[in-house]
């Protein structure tokens, strides 16, 4: 090897790193393009396997420059066209240039690396198009036998690896282990095979002795195992702990793990047999026979941080530059203290604080890192899986240039993984039944990052099955974790949360229900480390959005300082919009009351008031004699004013988290030490809203009216509202963010959209009619906003007076007025009452399900709804309410529409506008002319044969379906899926040409 | 409990589960089958629900003594579970392990 070369060797390692570092996706993409070959593509790949072997060559480092050579033979066949980049080819491809990675990392030892398989798995390629990797074996020598070997293929080692996952060999001795005692194997094979995978495993039968025998050996059992589980967990995460944990490293070699709580091991055999193996494991390190040098405290792969950072010269600079204000600052100070100077000692100390926060600052920048470095290896990972599942699934990413600090993004990468396997595994339905749901046989997931209100909001969306809130809580009362009266008591997002019960994940059947919940706890585990909070939205039958929101960073935040009670509060500066103090005279005129609650009018908007003391004391509110001190609180989704008995500094806080006992309390987000050295606790805004009930109200309300039977598990919180004059309609309380009454005046159509200008910025509104057959609202109501959340967005609908809150037994009729938005109908006293289906009330509007989001990003100017578009959709369809309805929906994302009610009438419309309709959308069962028979004609004619045709039938069977299929339709959708059908809409239109030839 | 169809190949018929409270009696009796000279030791666990460590200790140990006479030992109408839990823990590539009604080797 050379000496003294040191800096150039880590050049090149560096500017290797980096040709690796797009290597993946570039290699996928080649997959995903197929045949004809994207000449930047395969030459970037080409490039990076040149410059690896260049200099590999330079510096003698044989087997990367091998490998290297090889990998850029079979790359060239591809560049030639002599060789497709078929899945296989690509596999070995990956697997290559993991190797080359690794080799790379390990580049002192990598000339006696054996890299023989990788060499033939490449050659079989470059001999028959058709080879794949050959299959060769690694031999795991068992830590306490050693004459015992687990022999397993180095493929499937390397298949259990991918996606971050650790190899571990568990070692376990079954009859000596005091918890086996509460847990029959079997159950501790389940728990195995719920956090990872067993590889192999073995017993050592010689040692438990015969039946002579009369007191046997140990029952020793040994599992290979692949986990996404890191391994500083492992240990507390199993119920049952191994007697010992190895990880196992590229080589096959076993790196012992150091036991985090030996207090979980059991006494009598264990320290023997843990001495024994790890003598045992470090010998052969020192004696390893492939030379590896071990490094003293070789850290574990895959949980390995990058130990290095890039910076820009720029902010080095700057840093630079405050270390040195920093030491002239430190001088001053010295020389004033000398002088006892207090003028000087006071200026210098002034500065040194500017110039501490200015440090601070650039020092947090450094950590600052974009996400995408974490996304990149998302598409291998849902390509991979999806290939072993049998699955097709397509990742979308988007966001990659939002940066978080470091330490969140690293610990982000294990639940990220978790989650986006759950959303291959579990998320996404089959190609089959997709299909036969009407859904493109490739199944989307969506991973996107965007910044929002000073925090990072990562999303993993999927178009699948979507997450049933109702099945999950029905198992979890089946298996008697939860009670009916628990459940009852829970609206479905608080449902849908129950996967992160770390219980869920004992249920065997819940692949049955969803399937979700495998390991969730440990992502919320992991995620709550964070600061971070998962939500989830689902909608069955259409997919599941999760959204994590997480600190921008751990370490530092500006906070106002408050006390009630004695106590004194931190409020994170980022959700306190203002702060008032009304003058004790003033109390009575500027508090008014609306039922219990003190409401504070500011600038013509009344905002409920809280006193902290109230909440966490149970206290009375302050006398109206006396001051009162108000924080307003925006927390996005709501304003309101927090009474405390005084407000202090403006301070910057180190967040220190809340012990376990107190996670789980809602009010709090943290604590901090405070200058003096107590303790101050951080509140959150959004679990004190919780907290006070203020959801729902923040406008007066006419009184509660609480039936008597408010306690029946049935009954529902319901806002009562009208839509036309007598039109009583009504929507559960808990989907209701603020109500705010409106002139008709302030409604404005701003880009074709009924908006709201709101103090937080543009509210979009819905009407009930825009999407059922209902009256419109008469100008002589008083209007009102009930704001509402969907999809992460706020979104207003307009609704009359006069308002109501109450309790019902909610009987619900859903045939006979169940249209778009509505979802049924129930008496309430005496009075037929519209139930109103906020989601889907909103799902027809574009842009708020991840599906369509990421739709309208790609065909931005079809889907904005601005300037008319040229294209004309024909809609054919023989119900008027249905007509209309999908007349509606495409014209609300831009297109013109033109109807017809039978198959003779669309053929005639198509006659006329021939070469202006650009997509038929049409009912299957139809009077004169039927769909299929419309479309067979449509085909027969050379004018229109490549028309997209999409078939919209009631009809859901199998058959039906191929019969639309042979008939001629592009595709066959159930009716009526806003979403779906705008989704198939936007994608055919926007790669169609303006006019068919 | 015994049923004995033929001189060299016994059939044990099971009647309780194979846990630790069982251990003793079972080792009593395995023990007294093989030393009249069993060289095929089945055991049928139709009625077995349930095998915890200690159970799986005895039929390893069982095991090894069959092989130390070059016998077999064979489980038949295993229930899922058991066969399961066999063939987590690849006892299967050690002891011939079957589940209710699958035909004998």
């Amino acid at each position: 090897m050379i000496d003294g070369e040191d800096d150039l060797i880590a050049e090149y390692l560096t500017e290797s790193h980096e040709h690796l570092a797009h290597i993946e996706s570039d290699l996928l993409a080649m997959e995903g393009a197929g045949a004809p070959i994207d000449e930047k593509l395969i030459n970037r790949v080409f490039r990076a396997a040149h410059s690896i072997k260049g200099g590999a060559g330079f510096f003698n480092l044989s087997r990367i420059r091998e490998l290297a050579h090889r990998t850029e033979t079979v790359l060239d066949h591809i560049r030639s066209g002599q060789m497709a980049p078929t899945p296989e080819t690509i596999s070995v491809l990956l697997l290559v240039f993991d190797q080359l990675r690794h080799l790379l990392e390990n580049w002192r030892e990598s000339n006696e690396a054996n890299i023989g398989e990788y060499l033939e798995a490449l050659n079989g390629l470059a001999g028959q198009p058709e080879g794949a990797a050959k299959a060769a074996t690694v031999h795991i020598e068992m830590p306490v036998s050693s004459s015992r070997l687990i022999e397993i293929c180095q493929v499937d080692l390397e298949q259990a690896r991918r996606g971050g996952r650790t190899i571990y060999l568990l070692e376990y001795d079954l009859l000596q282990d005091q918890s086996l005692q509460q847990k029959s194997p079997l159950e501790l094979m389940r728990q195995l095979m719920r956090y990872g995978s067993i590889l192999a495993a073995d017993c050592d039968l010689e040692r438990v002795g015969t039946l002579e025998e009369q007191s046997g050996g140990p029952l020793v059992f040994e599992v290979l195992y692949s986990s996404a589980i890191e391994p500083e967990l492992i240990q507390n995460l199993l119920d049952v702990p191994p007697v010992s944990v190895h990880v196992i490293d590229r080589q096959g070699t076993l790196q012992p793990l150091a036991l985090q709580s030996p207090a979980n091991l059991k006494v009598q055999a264990a320290p023997e047999a843990d001495a024994v193996a790890t003598a045992r494991a470090a010998s052969r390190e020192a004696s390893a026979t492939n030379g590896e040098a071990q490094t003293a405290s070789a850290p574990l792969p895959n949980s390995r941080p990058e130990s290095t950072i890039r910076l820009s010269v720029t902010l080095l600079d700057q840093l630079m530059n405050l270390a040195g204000e920093m030491v002239l600052s430190r001088n001053q100070l010295n020389l004033a203290l000398e002088q006892k100077d207090f003028a000087a000692i006071e200026a210098s100390a002034h500065r040194l604080n500017l110039v501490t926060s200015e440090m601070q600052a650039a020092v947090a920048q450094t950590r600052m890192q974009p996400v995408g470095s974490l996304f990149a290896k998302f598409p291998r990972v849902v390509r991979d899986l999806a290939r072993d599942l049998g699955k097709k699934a397509q990742l979308e990413i988007s966001g990659g240039e939002v940066e978080i600090d470091k330490t969140i993004l690293e610990g982000l990468s294990d639940p990220l993984t978790h989650m986006i396997r759950n959303a291959v595994d579990h998320g996404l339905e089959n190609p089959l039944q997709r299909k036969a749901a009407g859904k493109p046989e490739m199944g989307r997931i969506l991973l996107s990052a965007t910044h929002q209100a000073g925090q990072v909001v990562v999303e993993i969306a999927d178009d699948g099955r979507g997450l049933d809130g109702e099945k999950v809580a029905a198992s979890m009362v089946r298996k008697g974790m939860l009670t009916a009266e628990q459940v009852a008591g829970m609206n479905e997002t608080e449902k849908r949360l129950l996967i992160f019960l770390p219980g869920v994940s004992t249920a065997e059947k819940l692949s049955n229900v969803s399937g979700r919940g495998v390991g969730m706890d440990v992502v919320k585990t992991n995620l709550d480390r964070l600061g971070g909070k998962i939500e989830i939205d689902s909608i069955v039958g259409r997919g599941t959005v999760f959204r994590i929101k997480l600190p921008l960073t751990l370490a530092i935040i500006p906070s106002l300082l408050v006390s009630a009670g004695g106590r004194r509060f931190a409020i994170p500066q980022n959700v306190v919009s203002e702060l008032i103090r009304v003058p004790a005279g003033e109390v009575a005129q500027r508090i008014e009351w609306t039922g219990e609650r003190p409401v504070l009018l500011l600038r013509e908007r009344l905002i409920p008031l809280v006193s902290l003391r109230t909440i966490l004391f149970g206290e009375e509110l302050p006398a109206a004699n006396s001051a009162w001190q108000i924080v307003v609180l925006d927390t996005g989704a709501q304003v309101f004013g927090l009474i405390v008995d005084a407000l202090h500094d403006s301070i910057e806080i180190v967040v220190k988290p809340l012990g376990r006992h107190l996670k789980g309390l809602a009010d709090y987000a943290g604590a901090t030490i405070l200058g003096d050295g107590r303790v101050a606790l951080i509140l959150d805004a959004v679990g004190l809203a919780q907290r006070a009930g203020l959801i729902a109200e923040a406008q007066p309300l006419n009184n509660r009216a609480a039936t008597a039977h408010s306690e029946s598990s049935s009954t529902r919180s319901l806002l009562l509202f009208e839509n036309a004059p007598g039109e009583s309609c009504a929507v559960p309380v808990e989907q209701v963010r603020r109500i705010e009454r409106v002139k008709p005046t302030a409604i404005q159509y701003l880009g074709g959209r009924r908006t709201w200008q709101t103090p937080q910025g543009i509210l979009p509104i819905l009407t009930l009619a825009d999407r059922a057959a209902v009256g419109q609202l008469d100008e002589d109501q008083q209007w009102v906003v009930i704001v509402f959340e969907q999809g992460g967005y706020s979104r207003g609908l307009l609704a009359a007076e006069p308002l109501n809150l109450l309790e019902a037994a909610v009987e619900l009729d859903e045939t006979t007025l169940r249209q778009a938005g509505i979802s049924g109908s129930f008496l309430l006293e005496g009075r037929t009452t519209l139930y109103v289906d906020l989601a889907e009330l909103a799902g027809g509007e574009q842009g708020l399900t991840a599906a369509t989001l990421s739709h309208e990003a790609k065909d931005g100017e079809a889907a904005a709804g601005g300037e008319p578009s040229e294209k004309l959709v024909l809609v054919a369809e023989d119900s008027d309410f249905f007509r209309s309805q999908i007349q509606q929906l495409i014209e609300s994302v831009g297109y013109r529409t033109i109807g017809a009610p039978d198959g003779e009438a669309a053929w005639q419309l198509l006659n006329q506008h021939a070469g202006e309709i650009q997509l038929l959308a049409t009912d299957v069962e139809m009077p004169n002319l039927d769909g299929l028979s419309l479309t067979r004609r449509i085909r027969g004619d050379s004018r229109f044969s490549q028309l997209p045709i999409i078939a919209l039938s009631s009809l859901a069977d199998e058959e039906e379906i191929e019969r639309a299929r042979a008939a001629g339709v592009t595709e066959y959708q159930v009716k009526l899926d806003p979403d779906l059908l705008l989704n198939s809409l936007t994608k055919t239109l926007a790669s169609q040409p303006l006019v068919p030839a | 409990m015994v049923d004995v169809p033929a001189e060299y190949n016994r059939i044990v018929h099971l009647e309780e589960d194979v846990v630790a409270a069982h251990c003793n009696r079972l080792r009593e009796l395995l023990r007294a089958q093989i030393e009249a000279g069993a060289n095929q030791l089945t055991l049928d666990f139709r009625e077995v629900r349930m095998v915890d460590s200690a159970g799986i200790g005895l039929l390893i140990a069982t095991h090894n003594t069959m092989r130390r006479r070059e016998g077999e030992l064979a489980l038949i109408n295993c229930s899922l579970d058991i066969l399961e839990l066999f063939r987590t823990m690849r006892l299967d590539q050690h002891i011939r392990v079957e589940g209710k009604g699958e035909s004998k080797r």
